[in-house]
């Protein structure tokens, strides 16, 4: 843990408003689109790489400005599922920020998610750094 | 980028939607107001009923601004940095 930082096994999944949406027009609803997420207690909100968000087809309801070492920028926000199979639980979000996780692998499979203080907020985390070890708990 | 016309149209039109639709969530597609709405998630699939899965603009009516988003470990990329 020490290396990586606290990871959680993720599938981020179309929210259930546009799989119920897609599924009455008839189309296909994108498979869930799995690799690692990480727990970031610096990023106020939860991040979500955008490829995986253009993947699953679901489309940006919204922007919000954020703060970088080259000053501000305006990111796009998009509605997410996120399903954490190994944690048991889901959340559904009304929106997630859109960020490049490109490049950000570990052990073979992709970091697409960054879990921010928005979800941190309705949790108990605990990081045991001397037994190498965390929990999250909702 | 997407919502340009949105973005435009929310901050022309500031003041007009303040004064009908202040602390409401707003629903905008193109230059057209949609309407106010309670919650995001009724805004969200008002929007999804109105235009399908199509870009949208939500967002709550306020003269303040939200405040800034951070993540820094990614943009100062020290994501992975190790000891």
């Amino acid at each position: 843990m020490l290396g990586a930082g606290p990871l959680l096994q993720v599938q981020v999944e179309v929210p259930q408003a546009p799989a119920a949406y897609l599924s009455g027009q008839g189309q296909p609803i994108p498979g869930p689109q799995s690799g690692w997420a990480l727990i970031d207690t610096g990023a106020t909100r939860t991040c979500v790489d955008k490829d995986v968000l253009t993947k699953l087809g679901v489309k940006p309801t919204g922007t919000v400005k954020t703060g970088t070492a080259a000053g501000q920028v305006e990111q796009l926000l998009y509605p997410a599922k996120l399903n954490f199979p190994v944690a048991g639980f889901q959340i559904e979000f009304g929106s997630v920020i859109a960020v490049d996780l490109r490049g950000q692998t570990i052990a073979g499979a992709n970091v697409v998610v960054l879990v921010g203080r928005d979800v941190l907020a309705r949790c108990l985390l605990v990081y045991n750094g001397s037994a190498g070890m965390f929990s999250l708990a909702m | 980028m997407p919502l340009e016309k949105e973005l435009a149209y929310y901050a022309e039109h500031l003041e007009e939607i303040l004064a009908t639709h202040e602390g409401q969530f707003v629903l905008i597609r193109g230059e057209q107001l949609a309407g106010g709405f309670t919650t995001d998630r009724e805004a969200y699939e008002a929007g999804l009923k109105r235009y399908g899965n199509e870009p949208f603009l939500i967002r709550r009516a306020q003269r303040q601004e939200d405040e800034l988003a951070h993540y820094p470990a990614l943009v100062l990329g020290i994501l992975h940095a190790h000891p």
